[in-house]
């Protein structure tokens, strides 16, 4: 049940992640063609845009918290023993998920604001608390994510460096889980299943 | 970590409702944010604000400015002050349509008079701005003192556009608020939104036509080394605020609350002072700087585009609701009233 | 004491390996809630929000987008194949070629992230295929990259300039030597290491051979030309311009070269998504930094104490480039700009250093900040799209940083350099 929690969950944040980059891309041309080929600008295309790099920004925390992408100094992690990188990953997943989840909080918070106020974007009038609620969602995925990374840690022997990467293993390109994955996902697994 | 729903808005602890109980020695830093940059319009307004009432105090309140945005553009200082984060800013109602959508009046064209001592009149004494409008800032927690403007809107552009035929298909740059689209629709125009910052290089590579701004704006961003005329339109009017978070202000004892009052009434006539001087000067430099020829709408001219604007009337009181009509009839009336004064 | 908060939270965070984006709002919200408790810490998320507003920022994603394609498919290599065929002979021709490419393709981007992305990705395989090493193809690459802000058009030019009041024409024409002094020196430098390194060259090519080399790559050259066309006629502004190379890319690989399907799609752009998502989330991070440092006021407090009533000119400037380099270490470049410009821009002028000359320093430091550890953006850009640790891509900058400090001196002790071509 919890491993096809997680591969549904992974299998939408791969569709809006990648949905939303192909969208970027189509306004922008559209925006392009109708204002020099129909003399139409589009007025909406700025803020489309700019809710579009926020929802991946946003959406992507948890995702690329999966992947082992986000960026970080790793000079000292490389250099101590592998016992000590053990702990150095229990201080880092656990420090980082609780933020996430301070962030949240934060977030819901703001969001609640801005929904009083009743701002909205300024050529579509959408409500703006509408697209700013991937904030807290993201960091809400990125929270559980390094809080999965922590248990997965206590559970296994290796160090995980996320719940998908095991330290030293080479890092296979970002693809989006086949859906055959969710009913064989046992199988698929490296056998050590949560 | 100290994370309370609601913010308080005075840094010292103190300033209860109780303005007996207030002991006189009583200090306060209020932060004051507005957008533009050194020796610009807001920025006189605010140090003169500044300075007064520091005076006025003795040196018990004590104002920090931040200015160019520098912490955050038009619609985060404005949201900054609702939530508490600023005590006072300059809130103009074109960045913040998108807060209160009734303010998008101001973008409509030929709404005031050609006459700036009466329009300064006009703000001043209009119920329609100084009650209607302002209770529906307060609905979004933001409590205006006063209505002020920076000067009239001129037209930049590559080809002349002094009639309104010249305007059918013009690229002409706006911010991506609906008002201002229709306002420009209004005319036969291709408004067409570009980020503040990509205008310059916009107007030089043609990928918009022209724009519209106060003659400081013209001068500050050298918009008039990228285009070849420059039309004096007075269009509408470029209209700011001056506001303050209400729960700040309530907090605050009587005797504090009237000398802010106060000051803002002292400086309202200033506000129109520096206006005229920063944009005349500012004409003066364009003129000196470059070849860029200056043109004025005849009474015709004028004319025609105060005709072709009224459909973008109607658009207002649609886009915004009913009850936006009663604003913009009685604004049209006591302008009507002043004007024929 | 805020100030010492502020930096010992990143610091040791940022030591222990915690991903980047955590001490980064950490920091700041600690000196928020610990010295501002009238702050309702809420407003931190319009803060980190706000980071990735700039409409300029959405070129990453589409060039990055754009990049992926190519190289899934073919136009990627047939260019860069004809580009071989003219300078693989040529000691460090092929590095030579890539700074001069970033130069090129900085015309065009006010942005040097964008540059990255659309220069090194296939650059750095083509680099590594011939013999160069990781490290030094990155550092190229990042380096080069910089370049883009000092060659007109530059956003960080304009922000200067509004915030100043300084002619934008006068600037953008005054950035074109230093930023040509920047490739020439990266130039010889290559042809040198490469020489010494003993890169593998190919042999000179005829021209017959040439010819048929220009026939392959006929279709994948009408890239640069529509995008620099495009620009220049107003068709399309330069962060359209990054979805137009889409376009473009998408219409070559599915259509003419058929190298890729419509179905392979939704997976390059899941790939563009994370890359985006990995950089942009520091970029909102470091708004929230630079926002709180800017509420505290903490740039005023310091340059007071630094630099006394009436400094002389070379203290300012010294100043300036220690300022500016060190903002932008931390912070994005425009962020600097806003912040430090207002404080030094006066003092400047009445110690009668000429704007423009100020503001190719400003720019030039701005340009630097951006590939010094540890928040220089173009570093942590370069780890999300070749996915390569940070160590690894920090290791090929300081042969290009000493030559930009160098340049940097030549820049601030000679104004000529700056405002020989400004009217
Ligand atoms: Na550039
Ligand atoms: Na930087």
């Amino acid at each position: 049940m919890n491993k096809l929690f997680n591969k549904t969950l992974s299998k939408f944040e791969e569709i809006i992640l990648s949905y939303s980059v192909i969208l970027m891309a189509v306004v922008l041309i559209g925006s392009v063609i109708s204002r020099s080929l129909f003399n139409r600008s589009w007025t909406f295309a700025e803020e489309v845009g700019q809710s579009l790099v926020i929802i991946v920004t946003f959406m992507g925390i948890g995702y690329a918290a999966k992947k082992a992408k986000h960026i970080s100094m790793s000079a000292i992690f490389d250099l101590v023993k592998d016992k000590y990188k053990k702990m150095f990953i229990y201080v880092i997943s656990s420090v980082t998920s609780i933020s996430m989840f301070y962030l949240t909080y934060l977030g819901f918070q703001y969001v609640q604001k801005v929904q009083q106020l009743g701002r909205v974007t300024p050529a579509l009038r959408i409500p703006m608390y509408l697209i700013i609620t991937v904030v807290p969602i993201g960091f809400l995925l990125g929270g559980i994510e390094y809080a999965r990374t922590f248990i997965i840690n206590i559970k296994e022997k290796e160090i995980y460096l996320s719940s998908e990467k095991i330290l030293g293993q080479d890092h296979e390109e970002i693809s989006f889980s086949e859906p055959d994955d969710i009913e064989h996902s046992h199988e698929n697994e490296t056998g050590k299943g949560v | 970590v100290g994370c309370g729903p609601k913010p308080t808005a005075v840094e010292n602890p103190g300033g209860q409702e109780n303005g007996a109980d207030t002991k006189p020695q009583e200090t306060y830093t209020w932060r004051f944010a507005h957008e533009e940059i050194d020796g610009s319009v807001q920025d006189l307004y605010v140090k003169k604000f500044k300075e007064i009432i520091e005076k006025k105090s003795d040196g018990r309140i004590n104002i920090e400015i931040y200015p160019v945005g520098q912490i955050g553009d038009a619609t985060q200082q404005c949201e900054l002050l609702q939530n508490g984060g600023i005590e006072f800013g300059i809130v103009s109602p074109g960045n913040t349509g998108t807060i209160v959508p009734e303010n998008q009046l101001f973008s409509l064209h030929f709404l005031f008079t050609d006459d700036m001592d009466k329009n300064a009149e006009i703000f001043k004494t209009s119920k329609a701005l100084n009650e209607m409008l302002s209770n529906k800032y307060l609905e979004k927690n933001i409590k205006v003192l006063a209505y002020w403007t920076e000067g009239a809107m001129q037209w930049t552009s590559g080809k002349p556009v002094n009639t309104p035929a010249q305007w059918k298909g013009f690229k002409m740059r706006t911010m991506p608020s609906p008002m201002i689209v229709a306002a420009y629709e209004a005319y036969g125009a291709n408004p067409t939104p570009v980020p503040y910052m990509e205008v310059y290089s916009g107007l030089q590579l043609n990928m918009i036509e022209g724009q519209e701004n106060p003659l400081f704006a013209i001068e500050e961003m050298k918009f008039y080394e990228v285009q070849k005329n420059l039309t004096l339109a007075n269009s509408n009017l470029y209209v700011t605020t001056t506001a303050v978070n209400p729960d700040f202000f309530n907090s605050l004892p009587k005797d504090i609350q009237d000398m802010i009052l106060e000051t803002v009434d002292e400086i309202r006539d200033y506000s129109f002072e520096i206006q005229a001087d920063l944009n005349g000067k500012a004409l003066d430099k364009i003129k000196e700087k470059s070849e860029i020829s200056i043109v004025e709408l005849t009474a015709e001219e004028r004319e025609a585009f105060r005709e072709a604007s009224k459909t973008a009337y109607d658009k207002y009181v649609k886009m915004v609701g009913p009850h936006s009509k009663e604003i913009l009839d009685t604004l049209i009336a006591e302008v009507k009233a002043i004007e024929s004064k | 004491m805020m100030v010492l908060l502020l930096m010992s939270i990143m610091v040791v965070l940022l030591l222990l390996n915690f991903p980047m984006l955590i001490p980064m709002i950490v920091a700041p919200l600690a000196v928020l809630v610990v010295y501002f408790p009238n702050i309702n810490p809420l407003l931190a998320t319009q803060q980190i929000i706000a980071g990735v507003q700039p409409f300029v920022l959405l070129a990453v994603p589409m060039f990055i987008f754009a990049a992926d394609i190519m190289c899934a498919g073919q136009t990627a290599r047939r260019l860069l194949d004809f580009v071989e065929t003219f300078v693989g002979h040529i000691h460090g021709g092929m590095s030579i070629t890539t700074a001069a490419t970033c130069t090129l393709f900085g015309a065009i981007s006010g942005s040097t992230q964008a540059t990255v992305v659309a220069i090194g990705k296939p650059m750095r395989n083509r680099l590594l295929a011939i013999g160069y090493e990781d490290e030094d193809t990155i550092g190229l690459i990042i380096s080069s990259a910089i370049i883009a802000l000092l060659i007109p058009p530059s956003i960080s030019m304009i922000m200067y300039c509004v915030v100043t009041g300084a002619s934008v024409g006068d600037l953008f024409i005054a950035g074109v030597i230093p930023g040509l002094l920047i490739l020439a020196f990266f130039a010889v430098y290559n042809y040198f290491h490469a020489k010494r390194k003993n890169i593998p060259r190919t042999v000179k090519l005829t021209w017959s051979e040439r010819v048929s080399a220009i026939k392959d790559a006929a279709a994948p050259l009408g890239f640069p030309v529509i995008i620099f066309a495009g620009i220049y006629s107003g068709f399309f502004s330069p962060t359209e311009a990054a979805a137009v190379s889409v376009l473009y890319a998408t219409i070559l690989e599915l259509f003419v070269f058929r190298t890729i399907k419509p179905k392979d799609f939704p997976q390059i752009a899941l790939s563009t998504a994370v890359v985006t998502s990995a950089v942009f989330v520091l970029v909102a991070a470091g708004s929230l930094f630079s926002w709180a440092i800017s509420y505290a006021k903490i740039p005023q407090i310091i340059t007071a104490t630094l630099l006394g009533p009436t400094p002389s000119a070379l203290k300012i400037l010294t100043m300036v480039t220690i300022f500016y380099f060190v903002g932008c270490m931390f912070v994005d470049s425009i962020v600097v700009i806003i912040i430090l410009t207002p404080i030094f821009y006066p003092l400047a002028l009445k110690a009668g250093i000429h704007p423009i000359h100020l503001g190719i320093i400003v720019t030039l430091q701005a340009a630097i900040g951006s590939i010094s550890p540890p928040f220089g953006c173009n570093i942590f850009t370069a780890c999300a799209i070749f996915d390569r640790p940070y160590l690894k891509v920090v290791k090929g900058i300081p042969p290009y940083m000493i030559m930009l400090i160098i340049i940097s001196v030549l820049v601030i002790t000679f104004p000529q350099l700056s405002l020989m071509l400004v009217p």
